[in-house]
């Protein structure tokens, strides 16, 4: 099959890359694997140069690319290769994740299947490795799969409570809190929406994962490559400059420096209103939609940044 | 770590990502910093705004003790395979790196012991030369005992062939009776004989020979003193016998050159510049030249020499006092000397020397009685040795009204367990336990 006029990835590199990747080994031709590549590489680098496009496929991990290819092709050789090197890992995923051995197992399983392709569409067998598209690591993608698959059902399902466990928790007794929920100045919101709005993305992510998602530093630290020290004195720093900068926008609101220092201070919300937040999120769509994204290998887009 | 406001909190919270999540592969490949540029900041952005996706990302996270054996099957392949750098990579393996950390492990222990608080940096020759001037006259008055007649006659004998003042003389007198009789304390092992007044008597007859005695003071080196036949015996030979001993003090005898670098460094109040001269090989030779000859340094000498009144202890160098050490070094395992800040040990009678202990700042004094070994320096450092120097602890004199913290500038080891120790600012402390409870005058 020659490759396409658009095609920004000759054959000839392509062909190059087949070969170092051993993908005949799991039954993928020449032609199948630059299809591949090349839905790859347009789906993440759409206007790239010959070139660019070129050192973008050789980065990719080819080898285990070919790996999912080749099991969601239904390749035996391939499938013997990807259970001995991930199927006892995957459980040691789930258990990392869930920290519960029954949620791990059930985890593990019901990713397995997703992997292997149970579930069928127009008849076919259609496999979640299709999704894979080689930027990270294959381990990698696992364990975030089924992050995602986990966020999706097990931590969702935890709110679900029976009648029968709230009355055990006594929650049916309850009274319902006699104080209204005090809304914050709208002029301290404006405020600080305005100084988050001057933060770079990664302070108003290291606030969000220390100060929202109770994160460690470290973990804040493996997540963008740094070290915990360097996270430690940036959350500092970026506090330090939040306050003032609320400040700030508090007196450009016309508010003398004491009332601006009272309002930021004087916490009028209350423990109700970060449950209606919380609640309001919980109340969100389905945040992974999963396997309703097509691969890119099977021609269409999936969802991206 | 500095709290954020709770409205904080709440906006960070109430702000929600627009546009779709990105993708598991995406997301993967951000985990694994494989991501740069715009796509990685495309992505920071939406995990800022996002506590789904942050969760993701958090959970998705190997675990650290997963992480570590990926790192070790890495080096692990990595030395499998044939590699031109493969010693480099070698070194690094936990077999060569667990010695890497015993070593670190013994540097650091090493380096606790060594550190002492107090005294800065200060290099080493400038704090000898302050402690010097601070230190010297009590340990003039600690170390240098000779028997009171031979102190009076020295001063004369000093002072008359340099014309150096008559106050020096005294000084040298006064000194002399203060310390009578005091070697016994530090080396009861060498006590002189009876005739050793008399012996010394004779000794301070010969200018030259005097001159040499106290300029060669072994002081710092109590194995050394010779016994009292040596001393009668070296001076009755004269001049001659001096100036031949000058060349083995030279070539024979590194212990008597180090010894008297010792006191030269720490020598105080030196009105002539050349007195200051730090050469180890040449300031023996100085001291112990007849007087006939360079008189304008000898004469310095002698002027400084009579401040102190050293005893006579040089003869060691002498071929007699050279047989007899060889003979003494069968009971005396090892000798000790100190020069720069170092405290060195001889075990074969002063053929070689090798530092036994060097700390931070430099030691100022010592004493030895067998295997017993005491030595002390600036910041009211301290270190006691029971088997000759092998293993040294640190010993910190305290009473209830504080702890010694001057520099230690004498020590007088009375018995095993009877230990004086002279201050620079002229504090006495002793102990009758072995250092385990102090007094203080």
């Amino acid at each position: 099959m020659p490759a396409p006029a658009q095609a920004v990835l000759s054959d000839e590199k392509a062909f190059a890359l087949h070969e170092r990747c051993g993908a005949a080994a799991y039954g993928l031709d020449r032609e199948q694997f630059a299809s591949i590549v090349r839905d790859i590489q347009t789906k993440y680098l759409p206007l790239a140069s010959p070139d660019e496009a070129a050192d973008f496929c050789g980065a990719l991990r080819l080898e285990e690319l070919v790996l999912a290819r080749g099991c969601a092709a239904g390749n035996e050789r391939a499938w013997q290769d990807f259970i001995s090197r991930y199927r006892g890992k995957l459980h040691a995923m789930a258990l990392h994740i869930t920290r519960d051995a029954a949620h791990a197992a059930e985890l593990a399983d019901s990713l397995f299947a997703d992997l292997y392709g149970v579930s069928t569409r127009d008849g076919m067998r259609r496999s979640k490795l299709v999704f894979y598209t080689a930027r990270g690591s294959l381990e990698g993608w696992l364990r975030t799969v089924m992050a995602q698959e986990f966020i999706n059902r097990y931590r969702k399902q935890k709110r679900v409570v029976s009648l029968d466990e709230q009355e055990e928790e006594g929650a049916q007794f309850v009274a319902p809190n006699p104080q209204p929920v005090m809304a914050a100045d709208a002029r301290l919101e404006a405020a600080t929406d305005e100084a988050l709005a001057e933060l770079s993305s990664e302070d108003r992510y290291v606030l969000a994962a220390y100060h929202l998602d109770g994160r460690t530093l470290a973990e804040i630290a493996r997540v963008l490559g740094l070290h915990e020290s360097s996270i430690s004195r940036r959350l500092d720093r970026v506090t330090t400059t939040l306050r003032k900068r609320i400040l700030a926008c508090l007196r450009e609101r016309g508010m003398s420096h004491a009332q601006a220092k009272e309002v930021l201070e004087t916490d009028v919300r209350d423990i109700q209103l970060d449950l209606r937040t919380r609640l309001a999120q919980d109340s969100a769509a389905k945040t992974f939609p999963g396997g309703k994204v097509s691969a890119p290998g099977a021609g269409t887009d999936g969802t991206h940044v | 770590m500095s709290e954020a406001p709770k409205i904080v909190q709440d906006r960070l919270r109430a702000s929600v990502a627009t546009g779709a999540h990105p993708d598991a592969d995406v997301l993967t490949a951000f985990a694994e910093q494989v991501l740069s540029g715009t796509e990685r900041e495309d992505v920071v952005r939406h995990l800022s705004r996002c506590a789904d996706c942050r969760e993701v990302v958090a959970l998705g996270l190997p675990p650290m003790d997963s992480v570590a054996e990926s790192q070790v099957a890495r080096e692990n392949s990595a030395a499998v395979r044939p590699t031109t750098n493969v010693g480099v990579r070698n070194w690094f393996v936990w077999p060569n790196l667990r010695w890497a950390a015993m070593a670190a492990a013994v540097v650091v222990v090493a380096s606790v012991l060594a550190v002492r608080p107090g005294k800065q940096n200060k290099s080493m020759v400038d704090a000898v030369n302050q402690q010097a001037e601070q230190a010297a006259p009590s340990t003039y008055y600690a170390n240098t005992k000779p028997p009171a007649p031979l102190a009076d006659k020295a001063a004369v004998s000093a002072g008359s062939p340099s014309k150096s003042d008559t106050s020096l003389a005294l000084q040298a007198r006064k000194f002399g009776r203060e310390a009578a009789g005091a070697r016994t304390r530090f080396q009861p092992s060498l006590v002189p004989s009876p005739s050793a007044a008399d012996s010394a008597a004779q000794l301070a007859n010969d200018k030259r020979s005097n001159l040499l005695e106290k300029k060669s003071s072994g002081r710092f080196v109590p194995e050394s003193l010779p016994t009292v036949p040596q001393i009668a015996g070296a001076p009755a030979s004269g001049g001659p016998v001096a100036k031949g001993l000058s060349d083995q003090v030279i070539h024979s005898s590194s212990e008597a050159v180090e010894v008297t670098s010792a006191a030269v460094e720490l020598q105080p109040s030196r009105t002539d510049g050349a007195m200051m001269a730090r050469n180890e090989a040449v300031a023996p030779v100085e001291k112990a030249k007849p007087a006939a000859k360079e008189e304008a340094h000898r004469k310095a000498q002698v002027e400084d020499n009579s401040n102190y009144g050293q005893p006579a202890n040089a003869y060691s160098t002498s071929e007699a006092a050279s047989a007899l050490k060889k003979q003494r070094s069968k009971d005396l395992p090892a000798q000790w000397s100190l020069a720069r800040g170092k405290l060195r040990r001889s075990v074969d009678a002063g053929a070689s020397w090798q530092i036994a202990l060097q700390v931070e700042h430099p030691l100022l004094t010592f004493g030895a009685l067998g295997s017993d070994v005491w030595a002390g320096g600036q910041g009211g450092a301290l270190f006691h040795s029971t088997d000759s120097g092998t293993t040294w602890t640190i010993v910190q004199p305290s009473t209830k009204a504080g702890s010694l913290s001057n520099d230690i500038v004498g020590i007088e080891i009375h018995s095993a367990t009877e230990i004086a120790l002279t201050t620079g600012n002229n504090e006495s402390w002793t102990t009758a336990d072995a250092g385990n409870t102090w007094d203080k005058k």
